[in-house]
C-alpha cells in the first residue's frame, strides 16, 4: 500500500499535520481547519504543481 | 502517567480542602477508596476528568454546579482540583479552577516541578492530551457502567469507538471527514457554463439526495438516542426484576426450608417419643442396676452358695423319716431325739416350687443384666437422633429468619406492572429498530445514487477546461480519503486481533468455566459456552467480559505507547480508575476479578461501596493495597432515627456518617496503616 500511494504521502503528511495542530486545542474551529485543508488541496492541484495529474 | 495526589477545594460535595495520596508502589499498586452510594465516588472520578479536560461524564448530574453549596453560602467563590502526577520520570501538577464572577483568568495550568520550583507548560491542553489523549481517558477513568457498555449486541458502535480511541485514529477520522466536506465544496463550486448545464442539474439532485441522507441520519441519531433511553429503562426494570427473580428464589428456598422443617419436627417428635418410650420400657433396667447387682451378689455369694434356696430337699427329708433310717445307717425311731432333729430340717428344706422360683429369679436377674448392658447404647442413639433434629431445626429457623428479613419490604404487586411495562418497552424498541432499518436502507439507496451522480459530474467536469480543475481537486480528495479509509480498516483489523487474543487470555485466567469469545468483524462481542450457546447478557460472565475488554484495551494502549506512525496518536500508560467494577458478579467471580484487577494496570484506583468490597474481595486484594481512604458523609441535620454508621478497618472504628456537622458534604479520611 505504501509503495502504491507513495505519490500521495507528502500531501497526506501535510493534512495529518494540519489535523494534529487543530486536534488538541482548537477543537471547535472546523471552518478554519477545512479552509486550510482546501488550500493544501488547491496547492497540490495547481497546473504543473505536485498533484497535477493532468 | 502515574497519579501522585489529588487535591480538592470546595469541589462539588467536597467541602474545604481534601486530598488523596495515591499509591505509586509497583507491587502495592492499588489505592482503595471506600464510599457508600451518594457520598462522592463518582464525583472523585469526575474531579480527575474535570481537572484534565474540563469535562465530566455524561451521567454526572448538575454538571455546571462545581462550587460546593456550603462554601458558596459562606461567600467563597473559588473551587479547584489539582492533580499531581508523574510522566516520563518527571513530576507535574495540573490545576483547574472554577471562579464565580470571573471567567477571564486562566482556569487551567500545568506545571513541571523543577529544582523545587514550578515551570509552567506553555500549552497545557495539548500537553495533557499527549499524556492521555482525551478519547482514551474514558477507558481508563470509568464508572461502573462502563464495562456494561461493551456487552450488548447493539453496542457495536461503542466497541468500535473504543477500539478506534485506543488505536488513536482521531486524526485520520477527522481528515476523512474534512476531505469529504472539501470535496463537496469543490463540487458546488464548479462554474455553470452552457457545457455544464447537465452538471448543474446533477448537482441539484445530488444536494437533494444529500439533504435526504442528512435528514435520515439525523432521524437515526435521535432514534438511537431514544433506543438507548428505552434500553436503559429496560435495563433498570431488568435489574429490579432480577431482584424479583432473587425474591422468587428466596420464596422457593423458604418453601423448601418449611418442608424440611416439617420433616425435622416429625423426626424430633419421633426421637423424643423414642426416648420416653425407651425410658418407659427399659428405664427399670437402669434403675434396677443396683438391686440386680446386689441380688446377684447375694445369690452368688460364697457363703450362700448351695444354701439358697436350701441344702435340704423336702422330699428327701420326708423319705428319711419314713424309712426311719438315716443315710449314715443309724436308726431313727419316730419320736426319738434324732428323728426330731431330722424333722426340724423340714423347716428350712426347699421343695420344687421354691426351687423353680429361685431359678426364675436368677433368669429374670440375668435378663435385667443383659438388657441393662444394651440399654445405654440404645438411649444414647435415640438422644443423638433428637439432638441432630434439634440442631437442624435451629439452623432451618435461622435460615428462615434470614429469608424473612430479605423478603420484608418487597412489593410483590409492583412486579406484575414492571413486567408489563418491560413488555411494552420491548415493543417500542423493536419498532425503533424497524424504523432505523428502513432509514438505513433509504440511506444506502440514496448514497449509491449519489455516488453514480458524483462520477457523472466528475466525468462531465473533466471534459470542460473551465471545470477540469475542480474535478482534479475532487479526485485528489477522494484518492486520499480512500487511502486513509483503507489504512484505518487495516489498523482496526490488527487491533481486533490483538484485542481478541488479549480478552481470551484474560478470560482463561479468570473464569471457572470454559468460555469462548466471539468477536465478529463488525464488533459483535459475545460469550459462548462449550456447546456454542451464547450466554445471557445479564450474566456475571458477561460483566467479566466487559472488564476483560477494558483490561485488553488498557494493555493495547500500553503496547501502542511508542507507536511510530505519524497518522496515529500514540498509546499511553495510564492509571486505571474503577468505580464499583463488580456489578452483578457473584462472590466467587468477584474474588477472581479482585485477584485480577491489580494486574490490569501499573496503577489502579478502586472505588468500592460496602456491598462491593466484601471480605472475599478485600482479602484477594490485600497484598496489593498501597493506600486506603474512606469517604465520610457529613450532615448538618441531627441523626434522628438513623442508627450510627461506622466501619472497622484494622481493628479501628471509622464513622461513615457524621450528624450535626458544621457542613453538608464529604470528608476524605485516610485509613491508617496496620
Amino acid at each position: 500500500m505504501q509503495e502504491d500511494n507513495g505519490e500521495y504521502e507528502p500531501v497526506i503528511k501535510e493534512i495529518i499535520d494540519l489535523e494534529r495542530s487543530y486536534f488538541f486545542e482548537k477543537r471547535n474551529v472546523k471552518t478554519e481547519r477545512q479552509r486550510k485543508l482546501r488550500e493544501i488541496i488547491e496547492r497540490h492541484t495547481k497546473v504543473g504543481g505536485e498533484g497535477d495529474d493532468s | 502517567m502515574i497519579l501522585d495526589e489529588i487535591r480538592l477545594q470546595d469541589f462539588r460535595c467536597f467541602y474545604g480542602e481534601c486530598k488523596i495520596t495515591f499509591s505509586s508502589d509497583r507491587d502495592r499498586n492499588v489505592t482503595l477508596i471506600y464510599a457508600e452510594n451518594g457520598v462522592g465516588k463518582t464525583t472523585l472520578l469526575n474531579a480527575l476528568l474535570w481537572c484534565f479536560y474540563g469535562a465530566t461524564t455524561s451521567r454526572f448530574e448538575k454538571r455546571e454546579d462545581i462550587l460546593n453549596y456550603d462554601a458558596k453560602k459562606e461567600g467563597r467563590k473559588l473551587a479547584s482540583v489539582e492533580v499531581l502526577f508523574e510522566h516520563n520520570s518527571k513530576h507535574y501538577i495540573a490545576k483547574r479552577f472554577f471562579r464565580i464572577g470571573n471567567s477571564d483568568g486562566r482556569n487551567f495550568v500545568v506545571a513541571r516541578f523543577d529544582h523545587g520550583g514550578q515551570v509552567d507548560i506553555p500549552s497545557p491542553d495539548t500537553f495533557i492530551n499527549t499524556v492521555i489523549p482525551r478519547e482514551m481517558a474514558a477507558h481508563f477513568l470509568f464508572d461502573g457502567e462502563h464495562a456494561e457498555v461493551f456487552l450488548g449486541e447493539k453496542n457495536r458502535s461503542s466497541i468500535r469507538g473504543a477500539v478506534r480511541d485506543i488505536l488513536g485514529c482521531s486524526l485520520i477520522e477527522t481528515a476523512i471527514e474534512d476531505l469529504q466536506a472539501i470535496s463537496n465544496q469543490f463540487r458546488k463550486q464548479i462554474p455553470s457554463t452552457p457545457a455544464t448545464k447537465k452538471i448543474e442539474q446533477l448537482n441539484m439532485r445530488m444536494d437533494s439526495l444529500g439533504t435526504q441522507i442528512d435528514t435520515a441520519k439525523g432521524e437515526i441519531n435521535s432514534l438511537e438516542k431514544s433506543r438507548q433511553l428505552t434500553e436503559e429503562q429496560i435495563s433498570d426494570i431488568d435489574s429490579k426484576l432480577r431482584n424479583t427473580a432473587a425474591t422468587k428464589e428466596l420464596q422457593r428456598s423458604r418453601e423448601r426450608l418449611t418442608e424440611q422443617m416439617r420433616r425435622v419436627e416429625k423426626r424430633q417428635k419421633e426421637s423424643s417419643d423414642e426416648v420416653y418410650k425407651w425410658l418407659g420400657a427399659h428405664g427399670r433396667f437402669i434403675v434396677s442396676r443396683k438391686i440386680t447387682a446386689d441380688s446377684f451378689d447375694y445369690l452368688n455369694d460364697e457363703a450362700h452358695r448351695g444354701r439358697i434356696p436350701s441344702p435340704y430337699n423336702e422330699e428327701f427329708v420326708k423319705d428319711v423319716l419314713e424309712a426311719e433310717t438315716c443315710i449314715c445307717g443309724a436308726h431313727l425311731p419316730p419320736g426319738s431325739e434324732a428323728a426330731k432333729k431330722v424333722a426340724k430340717l423340714l423347716e428350712k428344706a426347699a421343695n420344687q416350687i421354691m426351687r423353680d422360683r429361685i431359678t426364675r429369679v436368677r433368669g429374670r436377674l440375668d435378663q435385667l443384666k443383659s438388657e441393662r448392658a444394651k440399654a445405654p447404647n440404645r438411649l444414647v442413639k435415640a438422644k443423638e437422633r433428637l439432638a441432630e433434629a434439634n440442631e437442624e431445626q435451629a439452623t432451618i429457623e435461622a435460615q428462615l429468619g434470614e429469608i424473612h428479613d430479605k423478603l420484608k419490604g418487597i412489593n410483590f404487586d409492583d412486579i406484575a406492572s414492571r413486567e408489563e411495562r418491560r413488555e411494552s418497552l420491548r415493543k417500542e424498541l423493536s419498532e425503533i429498530d424497524r424504523r432505523i432499518g428502513a432509514m438505513q436502507t433509504g440511506i444506502g439507496n440514496a448514497e449509491r445514487e449519489r455516488a453514480e451522480i458524483d462520477r457523472d459530474i466528475n466525468d462531465l467536469a473533466r471534459q470542460d477546461t473551465q471545470t477540469a480543475v475542480y474535478a482534479k481537486r475532487r479526485n485528489l480528495c477522494e484518492s486520499i480519503k480512500g487511502i486513509l479509509e483503507l489504512q484505518l480498516a487495516e489498523e482496526e483489523n490488527q487491533a481486533k486481533k490483538v484485542l481478541r487474543a488479549g480478552i481470551r487470555r484474560i478470560l482463561e485466567a479468570t473464569t471457572r468455566k470454559v468460555l469462548n469469545l466471539k468477536m465478529s468483524d463488525d464488533y459483535g462481542i459475545s460469550l459462548v459456552n462449550s456447546d456454542g450457546m451464547a450466554l445471557p447478557k445479564s450474566s456475571g460472565e458477561n460483566q467479566l467480559l466487559g472488564l476483560a475488554f477494558t483490561a485488553a484495551l488498557v494493555e493495547f494502549a500500553k503496547v501502542r505507547e511508542n507507536a511510530q506512525d505519524y497518522k496515529l496518536l500514540p498509546g499511553t500508560i495510564a492509571p486505571l480508575v474503577l468505580d464499583s467494577p463488580f456489578g452483578q458478579l457473584d462472590e466467587s467471580y468477584r474474588r477472581t476479578t479482585a485477584e485480577f484487577i491489580p494486574k490490569m494496570s501499573r496503577q489502579v484506583v478502586l472505588l468500592l461501596s460496602r456491598s462491593q468490597g466484601s471480605e472475599e474481595v478485600l482479602s484477594a486484594l490485600q497484598s496489593h493495597i498501597g493506600a486506603e481512604y474512606l469517604l465520610v458523609r457529613h450532615n448538618r441535620d441531627a441523626a434522628g432515627e438513623r442508627k450510627p454508621e461506622s466501619r472497622y478497618f484494622k481493628g479501628e472504628e471509622y464513622r461513615t456518617a457524621v450528624f450535626e456537622s458544621a457542613y453538608d458534604g464529604t470528608e476524605i479520611v485516610q485509613v491508617a496503616a496496620a
